[in-house]
């Protein structure tokens, strides 16, 4: 179904909130969802397979050692939403030094936003390659090219991401819907329910003050 | 005249955020020049929009629907509204509601007849229907029913409503939600912010009350046509313009300005902007101080006609009418005249922060704008801001991180968090009805759904979680051990930037007043008479006294919020 882009991010954001992710985490997830929807990407449907799949845990252990270029999770598979946010929040790293490694990303396409966030951050294009797919992002466009359909893929053993110095063109812009399913929206939907404190008699007298 | 062509015009720096961003402060401004409503009404005038009602389809009991449209200069944008039949006992303000008296939506062009059997399958059930990118507001009202009975027996009965009647309640109805910029399916802002007519925040919800306001009269005539037959007369236009549209607003739009802080930021900063530069204007001219007194005598009169009886705000508004009367004395008459000599307004002003209240010298900061429309008007076209939620610079040393907290936060360093009075509210979000609700901390299970609206609490937290990290560790690596602040090292780079972005007091204290959010943000629409029926939900009235739809054109479209005189040429009331 086609949806607005606002209705996505808000409800990405309650459902990431509601998985467990801390706010500024969420905003995040939910701000890359929004904007992979915008350009005819499945990021809330991957943004529900990660719930899904994190239910609740801590990213503690499965956030990112990034004392060197390679970056692990120190159990398991790395979350994308913690690499990601890592990876953005070091942009200059970058620019500075080689390609950074992310072994064992779950869900890579949840990467991308980030990676748009650090594009902008440098102003060049960033890439991002996993199983023979390569997505390259700059100012906000994108440009696929290799192995779609490794796009949607859960898990990959590694994610190599580097700057490059321009967007192969065509390149596509964001617009200004997203489609979204039915099922992936009440995927999104059931997370987002744990953000929401039952109504109470009390709560209806007091949170609301009307008539 | 622009007073920027006399020579002696100096810079007056714009008022300390310290002095603006407190909620005591903005919960006591006005409508301005820059309001809304306001850069609204006067654009439909200068580009000369045009408006017809092609469609207006009401049954003997007044159900049906009817199509507004307007031109602009480029585009068609259409009103589809809906009354309905709702039973008395449906009546309700509250946005849980689920029936309506009227129903409506601002479409995108020209409904077509496939639309508008689309639209009368989800307009009316609201936030159950569905709205597509053609659809840019979705919104409802009911009527007042006193009102309505009333002018509709009256004019059905041959005679005009009583103009005592009509001020009391100021509204035939009052929109109880106004939904915009991508509700329920409906378009996004961004997909028309670069719309001239639509950049200014808010303009598609304003132009939709606008168009409400004159389907509501048409609905109330059709109702009184149908009972008084041949007996019935036209509302007197005079009359007509004196009724606005009622707003009832709740704690769901209190979150906004918090959620929004650049925008919020842009909004403050205009009107500071526009205060400076009037305080700067060296002399004042014959026409603009005759502009100012002739603004601020129809004030007295616009402050008689507010009524409220909330206990905080019936004596602000009893203040204010004393303020009121005092600058009347302060600024003299043509004769004995207290706006000459240099820099007029500033002086005035500095004279309203020592003897008016916060009432008083708000109201007077939206006067002595009034004047000014040439020198400050430009800065309509600063009030957008469509990127609220950067991305973090996670370069930035704690050392900026904590210096940033204590220019900004510095009042939330004075609060002592770890008294219970300090987090005594907590904000979150119903499973009801998807409303953000404001509730006790200590005495509801909320906490675990707190919303982060807490900026103070929240920055001092990360104040004290940045003991032991080295001052130039880039914050990135706080960020990645304690992910918990990710949400406020974004708030501060991005208040940083933003002088009025924070609002500069404790927004889960137990004395927080949710209505002087409510009142901050609807004095931007240009609302008037706030009238607060608890501290957390607010009624308003819009756009009484602006000129209907035919009537713009040789009308009032820009100083309407401003009451006639009840006497022309009678002097200056008492």
């Amino acid at each position: 179904m086609s949806r607005s882009l606002n209705e996505i991010g808000l409800l990405c954001k309650r459902a990431a909130r509601g998985g467990g992710l801390d706010w500024g985490l969420a905003e995040d997830a939910a701000r890359g969802a929004r904007w992979s929807a915008s350009l005819g990407l499945p990021g809330p449907a991957m943004l529900a397979t990660r719930l899904e799949r994190l239910d609740g845990r801590s990213l503690d252990a499965l956030s990112p050692d990034v004392t060197t270029d390679v970056w692990r999770a120190a159990s398991g598979s790395l979350c994308p939403l913690a690499a990601g946010a890592a990876l953005a929040d070091r942009a200059a790293r970058l620019a500075a030094g080689g390609p950074i490694t992310l072994r064992d990303p779950a869900c890579p396409l949840l990467v991308l936003a980030f990676a748009n966030d650090a594009a902008e951050q440098l102003g060049t294009p960033v890439r991002l390659a996993w199983d023979g797919i390569r997505l390259t992002v700059g100012g906000g466009r994108l440009r696929i090219d290799g192995a779609r359909d490794r796009l949607d893929v859960d898990g990959t053993t590694s994610l190599t991401c580097s700057i490059v110095k321009c967007l192969p063109e065509p390149a596509v812009g964001a617009g200004f819907r997203g489609e979204v399913d039915d099922t992936v929206w009440e995927r999104l939907t059931v997370f987002a329910a744990r953000t929401l404190a039952p109504a109470t008699e009390e709560s209806r007298r007091r949170g609301a003050g009307g008539e | 005249m622009n007073a920027l062509t006399q020579d002696s015009d100096v810079a007056v720096p714009l008022r300390d955020p310290a002095t603006v961003m407190r909620l005591a402060r903005l919960g006591a401004f006005h409508q301005t020049r820059l309001s809304f409503m306001r850069v609204l009404t006067r654009r439909m005038r200068r580009e000369g929009w045009s408006f017809s009602r092609p469609v207006f389809e009401l049954d003997a009991i007044g159900v049906g629907h009817a199509v507004y449209s307007v031109v602009t200069s480029v585009r068609t944008y259409s009103l589809v509204a809906f009354a309905h039949d709702l039973p008395p006992e449906l009546r309700s303000d509250r946005v849980i509601a689920e029936a309506w008296d009227s129903t409506f939506t601002l479409f995108d062009g020209v409904p077509t007849d496939a639309d508008i059997e689309r639209l009368s399958r989800n307009v009316p059930v609201q936030e159950a229907g569905r709205l597509q990118s053609t659809e840019l507001s979705l919104g409802r009202a009911n009527r007042s029913v006193r009102l309505w009975a009333h002018v509709v027996e009256s004019l059905a009965a041959g005679r005009q409503p009583e103009p005592d009647r009509i001020e009391a309640v100021g509204y035939l109805m009052r929109t109880t939600a106004v939904y915009g910029s991508g509700k329920f399916g409906a378009a996004d802002r961004e997909s028309t912010a670069d719309r001239a007519e639509l950049s200014v925040p808010f303009q598609i919800e304003m132009l939709s009350v606008y168009l409400v306001r004159a389907w509501v009269r048409d609905l109330v005539q059709h109702a009184a046509d149908t009972a008084g037959g041949a007996d019935s007369v036209p509302l007197d236009p005079g009359i007509a313009r004196s009724i606005g549209i009622g707003n009832s607003t709740g704690l769901g739009m209190a979150p906004f300005i918090l959620n929004h802080p650049v925008l919020f930021d842009h909004w403050i900063a205009a009107r500071e902007t526009a205060l400076a530069r009037v305080r700067g204007v060296a002399r004042a001219s014959v026409a603009e101080r005759t502009t100012f007194r002739a603004l601020l005598a129809r004030s007295v009169v616009s402050a008689a006609r507010w009524r409220t009886e909330h206990p905080l705000q019936a004596p602000r508004v009893a203040r204010l009418r004393k303020d009121l009367q005092a600058l009347v004395v302060r600024t003299g008459d043509a004769e004995q005249d207290g706006l000459e000599g240099d820099r007029p307004w500033d002086r005035l002003y500095r004279w309203a922060e020592v003897h008016l209240g916060l009432e008083g010298q708000e109201c007077l900061v939206s006067l002595v704008l009034e004047p000014y429309g040439e020198l400050i008007d430009d800065l309509a076209d600063t009030l957008a801001c469509d990127r609220d939620l950067p991305a973090i610079d996670g370069g930035m040393p704690v050392s900026d991180v904590a210096s940033t907290i204590e220019r900004v936060y510095g009042w939330a360093r004075d609060i002592d968090w770890d008294a219970r009075s300090a987090r005594a509210r907590a904000w979150y979000v119903s499973a009801e009805k998807l409303e953000p609700r404001l509730g006790e901390r200590f005495e509801e299970p909320i906490e675990p759904y707190e919303q982060p609206l807490a900026p103070g609490r929240d920055a001092i937290a990360l104040h004290r979680a940045l003991a032991g990290w080295a001052p130039d560790t880039p914050v990135a690596e706080l960020l990645l051990r304690h992910p918990e602040h990710r949400h406020t090292v974004r708030r501060l780079q991005t208040v940083a930037r933003a002088a009025y972005a924070e609002i500069r007091d404790n927004t889960i204290d137990a004395t927080l007043s949710p209505a002087d959010m409510l009142r901050a943000k609807l004095s931007f629409f240009g609302a008037i008479h706030f009238d607060p029926r608890s501290d957390r939900w607010v009624r308003i009235c819009m756009y009484a006294g602006a000129p209907y739809p035919e009537a713009l054109a040789n009308g009032d479209a820009d100083t309407w919020p401003y009451p006639e005189l009840p006497e022309q040429g009678s002097g200056r009331p008492a």
